[in-house]
């Protein structure tokens, strides 16, 4: 649906010049909700930008359902604007208008008959929740509302694709939760792919299917939420990971793992998919000659598989430990020496 | 020599009659030019839905330059221009030329300030939205900033009566004329507290009810 073909983005300000996209490429698949991740600074908001041609890549291609959007004329771009939905940050409500008026901006301006109007933004405000807010003003509203006006205003030209600039990030995590929630309905009942930003990892934790992890301009790990979840690769990535699984280690461990000996040993044991309702401790504590002490973990679930993240020191003889670690290291399971310093 | 008040009330109605013409096609006029060259220095500079830098550095400075002159030499100084517009350089008339000139770029600066309010994301929405460059000027930015608009012509108004009673001085017509003429020429106290004051009641209503407007367009 849309699709990245080595994007590299430059401004230019006087001599100065900021990489801001350097040659990205990925695919995004129709009906997916995409999230890319990165720090403030590392592009995202370029890159969503190059896909509505609010900016223009410097060089590469950004292909929409298969158009490349800088080969249009400007006439067609608004039309394809038109397809593609874009809510912000600041919302950017229109101030001086009511409601019902902000949703109907976008059919205003293509010509709308008014009792087509009345009808689409009646089912919109309905479909957002708000319609016993039609008559009110933007600044009578609170944040979540505003961006749900924003989402309305988006959706009344029927695009296919919906653009998130860090949407949740003026919320409070009620309110992020919920506008989330309000997405992922978008994406289910109307089929619209969703490509959103963000800098926080529970928001594609929340309501992605895939991610992107940008940095400095660049994608430098992509797949999806499970895979970058449960298997980070890059240092940044894993750093977003642990911002929402908290799987670091607490300090009060780093006495335990100072003091651990031949006989006394810290794992951490990955547990992903089906692998997570396996008695996988007891059986170990069974088959060999060790004790299991569970010092730090939890069980989350991801796009709706369960993951589990513990870490557990094994007690007794040495041999006895390594043939458990191994038994317990198949299938689905990860298990990984802690060690001090490295978690 | 004192003037007769019996008489006099119905010079003082005139003037004020001329000063309310001379600021009233003033204001209509540099209403007009000052809103398109706001809008016109806005969208052409940089980074904007229409830039045009070429456009926006000679508009900017024609503006500039306009600006910079007091309004007192502007008017004797474009006497030839007025002359061609309107066939005479003195007369109610004659004033106008120079006040469309003074406070059509004075205009154009409070309305450039009022569009620069909108925040950009504004724009940007429009943009995202498919809006043509001329539908986000008159269906978003124009609207947004229709309050805040308001306000400023209120200001110009002002702006213009002050204006217009200088016109007086040199036969403009209107109450800055019968000011100078009576009270300053022939030391008549009296006419010069009754102008000042109707010049005084004159302004606070403008502001008032530009106050007003602009409240009510804000609707909250
Ligand atoms: N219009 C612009 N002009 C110049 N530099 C810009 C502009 N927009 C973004 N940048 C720069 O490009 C880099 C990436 O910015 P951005 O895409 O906004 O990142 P993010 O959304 O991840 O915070 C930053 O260094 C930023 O300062
Ligand atoms: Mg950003």
């Amino acid at each position: 649906m849309i699709r990245f073909e080595e994007v590299t983005k430059i401004y230019e300000s006087g001599k100065n010049e900021v990489k801001a996209l350097n040659s990205v490429s990925f695919e995004i698949e129709k009906g997916e909700i995409y999230g890319v991740v990165g720090y403030s600074g590392a592009g995202k908001s370029s890159l969503l930008r190059c896909v509505n041609l609010l900016e223009k890549p410097t060089s590469g291609r950004v292909l929409v359902d298969g158009e490349n959007m800088a080969g249009l004329s400007s006439k067609e771009l608004r039309k394809k604007r038109k397809n593609i939905g874009m809510i912000f940050q600041h919302f950017n409500l229109l101030n001086a208008k009511t409601v019902f008026d902000n949703i109907a901006t976008p059919l205003y301006l293509q010509g709308e008959k008014k009792n087509v109007i009345k009808e689409k933004v009646n089912n919109l405000l309905e479909f957002v929740g708000l319609s016993e807010h039609g008559h009110k003003y933007p600044d009578q509203l609170s944040g979540g509302q505003k961006q749900r006006v924003g989402i309305a205003r988006a959706l009344s030209t029927d695009p296919e694709v919906l653009l998130c600039d860090e949407a949740t990030s003026a919320l409070d995590p009620q309110t992020t939760s919920s506008i989330l929630e309000l997405l992922k309905k978008i994406n289910k009942e109307y089929n619209i792919t969703i490509l959103l930003i963000t800098h926080e990892m529970n928001v594609i934790r929340e309501i992605c299917s895939s991610v992107a992890v940008m940095e400095k301009g660049k994608v430098i790990e992509k797949g999806s939420v499970f895979e970058v979840f449960s298997r980070p690769k890059t240092e940044t990535a894993r750093r977003f990971v642990s911002s929402v699984l908290q799987d670091e280690l607490p300090d009060s461990l780093k006495n335990i793992l100072r003091n651990q000996d031949k006989n006394h040993q810290v794992f951490r044991i990955v547990f992903t998919g089906a692998s997570t309702g396996q008695p996988l401790l007891s059986q170990i504590a069974k088959k060999f000659d060790v004790d299991v002490s569970v010092l730090y973990g939890h069980v989350t679930e991801l796009q709706d598989v369960p993951f589990g993240n513990l870490v557990v020191q094994l007690i007794g003889d040495e041999h006895e430990i390594r043939r458990a670690v191994i038994f317990a290291g198949q299938g689905e399971v990860e298990v990984r020496e802690v060690i001090e310093h490295a978690s | 020599m004192q003037v007769d008040w019996g008489t006099f009330w119905v010079d003082i109605l005139d003037a004020t009659g001329d000063t309310l013409i001379m600021v009233g096609i003033s204001l209509l006029a540099s209403a007009v030019i000052g809103v398109l060259l706001g809008v016109i220095l806005v969208v052409t500079r940089k980074g904007h839905i229409l830039e045009n830098l070429p456009v926006f550095n000679v508009l900017n400075a024609i503006v500039n330059v306009l600006r910079s002159i007091p309004f007192i030499i502007l008017m004797v100084a474009i006497i030839p221009f007025t002359r061609l517009v309107v066939g005479t350089s003195i007369g109610t008339a004659a004033a106008i030329v120079p006040l469309i000139v003074y406070a059509g770029p004075y205009i154009a600066r409070l309305v450039e300030n009022s569009l620069l309010e909108i925040d950009p994301g504004i724009v940007e929405a429009a943009e995202a939205m498919g809006a043509t460059p001329w539908q986000t000027i008159f269906r978003i930015l124009l609207p947004e900033a229709f309050s805040s608009l308001i306000l400023s012509l209120t200001t110009a108004t002002i702006g213009l009566v002050g204006a217009s009673a200088m016109a007086g001085a040199v036969g403009g017509g209107g109450l800055g004329d019968l000011a100078i003429a009576y009270g300053y020429q022939r030391f008549d106290t009296d006419v010069m507290i009754v102008t000042v004051v109707l010049l005084i009641v004159l302004v606070q209503g403008l502001q008032s009810s530009g106050n007003v407007i602009s409240r009510r367009l804000r609707r909250r």
